[in-house]
């Protein structure tokens, strides 16, 4: 195609502010919506972290009433919502973003402005989400932030049960939200087909762009239904309509079936690019490839497979028969054996190695620990009989919050150190970061650890507070000391960054001594990110650079 | 990078220090702007959706002129000399091999496993010799051949719950019938398991297979027998239990490790795994 040259010739002087702002908002490099991605889900994550600690201060004890019981129901519903849409989906977008052209050798995304525009929307899309807050009152006399749980089970979501604006926000905000993540998770997934530089065949890939592109795939599969969902359920608010109306003939289960086939798939979504990046980070620092890399490329893409047949485990206390308790039961635990040659394999790689525990490795280490225990007590909620006692309990929430947060957040913190030299130039301190390791790996076991036993006991979650004789009280108030240890962690992290990314060592092009090509160009990188196309010969082309007289070819 | 990338192509033909990359524009947030505007129509005004119909609108006619008829570009030029990435030196020499056994290096492949059939059949021996113990427990204290019959049935028959002791030492064709298949399945996997793990275990199989192995399965059935089979756990006696294990161990152990052992292919190189260097030294001698 042809292309017209517009590069200004003499720009008229701009104040340097505004040159700033403009430079961010129309810029189409993959690099800044990449880092735009990453800081905005930071910051959703940092108010997402606030409701939490708002709820465990409720809950701390028995019969507190810091709240009213409206305002813990949004605060569930907005911090699921928050964490889940607008934290973890931006962190996998933001890595896919900044790393995959980079590591694959590649100028860019393969469509700039469609990357462009899938990064506003579910810019503007939180922005609409948090604006139920303020917003409706004004209009419609209608207001209030959605409070309806992140999964807006039917026919709690009907007009005649809510009938406040709430749970269209939440629908608008998923409806609008999925339009961006679909065009950025097409992307890079065309991507990583077409634009590999010469030489990187499939098998070459680095694991990160192997298991971002299963995510994204999975994006373009499971996103659909639930937008779909979304415009169903507004037409039953709105409309008229009955789809999951049970009075009118409609189905509230059919509901649950639309929003858990996207539902447990986003958790794959969620924790693959978590994978990817300790499958990056485990073998530079155990200075050692990675092991079983075959086996690591097949458990991804049997991952992303099975995921999408296992939604139903999330429904076994419906009362669905037997024949589909037991089959869903069999896949949700068929999923544990890719998960577990994963595990496997990172340890492979460590072991013989030589570890440098450094920031990015203690999160990896960390990651490895407790996302087994999330494993094992996925494992016991996938037995059905054992579901039915435990379902909708704190049990339940501590186990995802062991996958989301022992697992998914740990590794994006080690990424955050792995990479954060390579995005500015600078690398992140490694003191304040042991201080925010530490504090918040103790915040979080004791939070969530402890949180275990009253879901054992049987406290169901989302209640707003509970009679004093459950025996709850000090498991719960144990579960919101924590929250302080990790408020204070978090507060490291942010304060690192801030004073690192003005003050930090200079990191050069490739502090870590690793081998993909992203440190194969200056730290930052410039716009064009390479000055020549890279040419590769094995999974790890800088090794290869590195010594010649032991390249990896001759493994491979 | 594609070689077919007009990017590629210009920094190639010549023009050395820009790089032709896709140029800054502000249609895509103005369209996102206006897609969530519309979005908010039901939740705001008519009058919200209408103004963002019209950003929508403006975002996709300022896109469309940006790459039609032709792409908009702009021309980056290559960072300077110092600010370039520096050259990624040699390191010849460097590299340490770890062999295997060095530094008590741990490398366990076995090069020979024990035939999968040995497990089957110290599966069959071993489970004949535990029933043999189940049945002297029987006779012995309870004076029913029966009895021990009728406990194992019990997992896979949830009336037996209900009976009566004098019951459980009748004779019951069905309970036979499921002791039978139970007990002989869970014997012959048992037994595959002994000839898969024990040459992978370290030194001393023999204490391995006929009290390690047997100790830890009966800890497992101890702590799990309340909820499988609740009217075992409640009549079960220990001390035989734990010798019929001991026993199964032992023989299913001792007929696993007399069998000849077998090579595995796991020191072969993938080629000639798939029989391809035999194919190609065959042809070669042909030639």
């Amino acid at each position: 195609m042809a292309s017209s040259d517009i590069t200004p010739d003499a720009s008229p002087p701009r104040s340097p502010f505004m040159d700033w702002a403009r430079g961010w908002m129309t810029t189409v490099d993959h690099k800044r919506l990449g880092v735009m991605y990453i800081s905005s889900a930071l910051l959703f994550f940092v108010v997402g972290g606030l409701e939490a600690s708002a709820m465990r201060a409720q809950l701390s004890w028995s019969q507190l009433d810091l709240m009213e019981p409206g305002t813990f129901n949004t605060l569930f519903t907005m911090h699921g919502t928050t964490m889940v849409f607008l934290v973890g989906m931006p962190m996998l977008f933001g890595f896919a973003n900044y790393l995959i052209p980079l590591m694959i050798g590649s100028r860019d995304l393969a469509f700039p402005r469609l990357n462009a525009v899938g990064f506003w929307i579910f810019f503007f899309s939180g922005c609409l989400l948090y604006y139920s807050s303020v917003g409706g009152e004004a209009l419609y006399g209608l207001a209030g932030m959605p409070d309806v749980g992140w999964f807006a089970y039917a026919p709690l979501t009907a007009i005649n049960y809510s009938p406040g604006n709430g749970p269209d926000y939440w629908l608008l905000f998923v409806l609008v939200g999925g339009i961006g993540s679909l065009a950025t998770a097409l992307n890079v997934v065309v991507t990583v087909a077409t634009m590999r530089c010469e030489g990187m065949t499939p098998l070459r890939m680095p694991l990160l762009v192997w298991m971002i592109s299963v995510a994204c795939g999975l994006v373009l599969i499971a996103m659909p239904p639930l937008s779909a969902a979304s415009i169903m359920m507004l037409f039953d608010r709105h409309f008229g309509s009955h789809f999951f109306d049970t009075q009118g003939g409609g189905s509230a289960v059919f509901w649950q079936h639309l929003f858990w086939f996207f539902g447990h798939p986003e958790v794959y979504i969620l924790v693959l690019p978590g994978f990817a990046i300790v499958s990056e980070i485990i073998p530079v620092f155990s200075r050692k490839a990675i092991f079983g890399y075959p086996m690591m490329v097949a458990a991804s893409v049997c991952i992303g497979v099975v995921a999408m047949g296992v939604w139903v485990h999330h429904m076994f206390t419906v009362g669905l028969t037997a024949g589909m308790n037991s089959f869903f039961a069999a896949s949700t635990m068929i999923i544990a054996v890719p998960t577990g040659i994963k595990i496997f394999n990172w340890i492979g790689t460590m072991y013989g190695g030589r570890l440098h525990l450094k920031m990015p490795m203690l999160c990896c280490v960390a990651f490895l620990f407790q996302f087994l225990c999330a494993g094992l007590t996925g494992i016991m909620l996938a037995i059905a009989p054992f579901d039915f006692q435990l379902s909708d309990s704190y049990f339940v929430v501590a186990h995802f919050h062991f996958v989301l947060i022992g697992g998914l957040l740990f590794a994006i913190f080690g990424g955050l150190y792995y990479w954060f030299p390579k995005a500015t130039g600078r690398m992140l301190g490694e003191k304040l970061g042991r201080w925010h390791f530490w504090l918040f790996l103790i915040g979080f076991n004791v939070t969530f650890g402890f949180m275990h036993i009253p879901g054992a006991m049987g406290m169901p979650r989302r209640i707003y507070t509970y009679q004093a004789d459950r025996g709850w009280e000090i498991w719960n108030v144990i579960s919101s000391a924590g929250v302080v240890l990790q408020a204070a962690g978090v507060c490291c992290l942010l304060v690192n960054i801030i004073r690192s990314a003005r003050k930090g060592a200079v990191a050069g092009d490739d502090p870590w001594d690793a081998w993909t090509l992203e440190w194969a160009t200056t730290s930052p990188p410039p716009e064009y990110n390479f000055e020549k196309p890279p040419k590769v010969h094995s999974r790890r082309p800088l090794w290869d650079l590195k010594h010649p007289d032991d390249t990896d070819g001759a493994y491979e | 990078m594609s070689q077919d990338d007009p990017a590629d192509r210009e920094t190639q033909a010549g023009a050395e220090e820009v790089i032709r990359l896709p140029a800054p524009t502000a249609w895509p947030i103005i369209l996102a702007f206006g897609v969530v505007l519309m979005a908010a129509t039901v939740v705001t005004n008519i009058v919200v959706g209408c103004f963002g119909f019209v950003i929508l609108l403006a975002g996709a006619v300022g896109w469309w002129h940006d790459v039609f008829p032709v792409d908009q570009h702009e021309d980056v030029a290559l960072a300077p000399e110092g600010k370039r990435v520096r050259e990624i030196q040699p390191r010849p020499g460097q590299v340490d091999h770890l062999k295997v056994g060095e530094a008590q290096h741990r490398v366990r492949l076995p090069e020979s496993i024990h035939p999968y059939s040995a497990g089957v059949r110290g599966g069959i021996a071993g489970g004949v010799v535990m029933a043999i113990f189940a049945v002297l427990h029987g006779v012995l204290d309870e004076d029913s051949f029966w009895f021990p019959v009728n406990l194992l049935a019990a997992v896979v028959m949830p009336g037996m719950a209900d009976a009566s002791l004098e019951q459980l030492k009748q004779f019951n064709g069905l309970a036979l019938t499921v002791c039978l298949v139970v007990h002989g399945l869970v014997s012959v996997l048992l037994g595959l398991l002994y000839g898969v793990i024990l040459p992978m275990l370290p030194s001393r199989h023999f204490l391995w297979g006929a009290v390690v192995l047997p100790l830890m399965w009966t800890g497992i059935v101890g702590a799990t027998l309340g909820v499988v089979n609740p009217v075992l756990s409640e009549y079960v006696d220990w001390p035989w239990f734990i010798a019929a294990q001991v026993a199964f161990g032992l023989v299913t152990g001792l007929v696993v490790l007399r069998s000849e052992p077998i090579a595995t292919l796991q020191t072969w190189p993938l080629a000639e795994r798939v029989a391809l260097e035999g194919r190609r030294a065959e042809s070669e001698d042909r030639s």
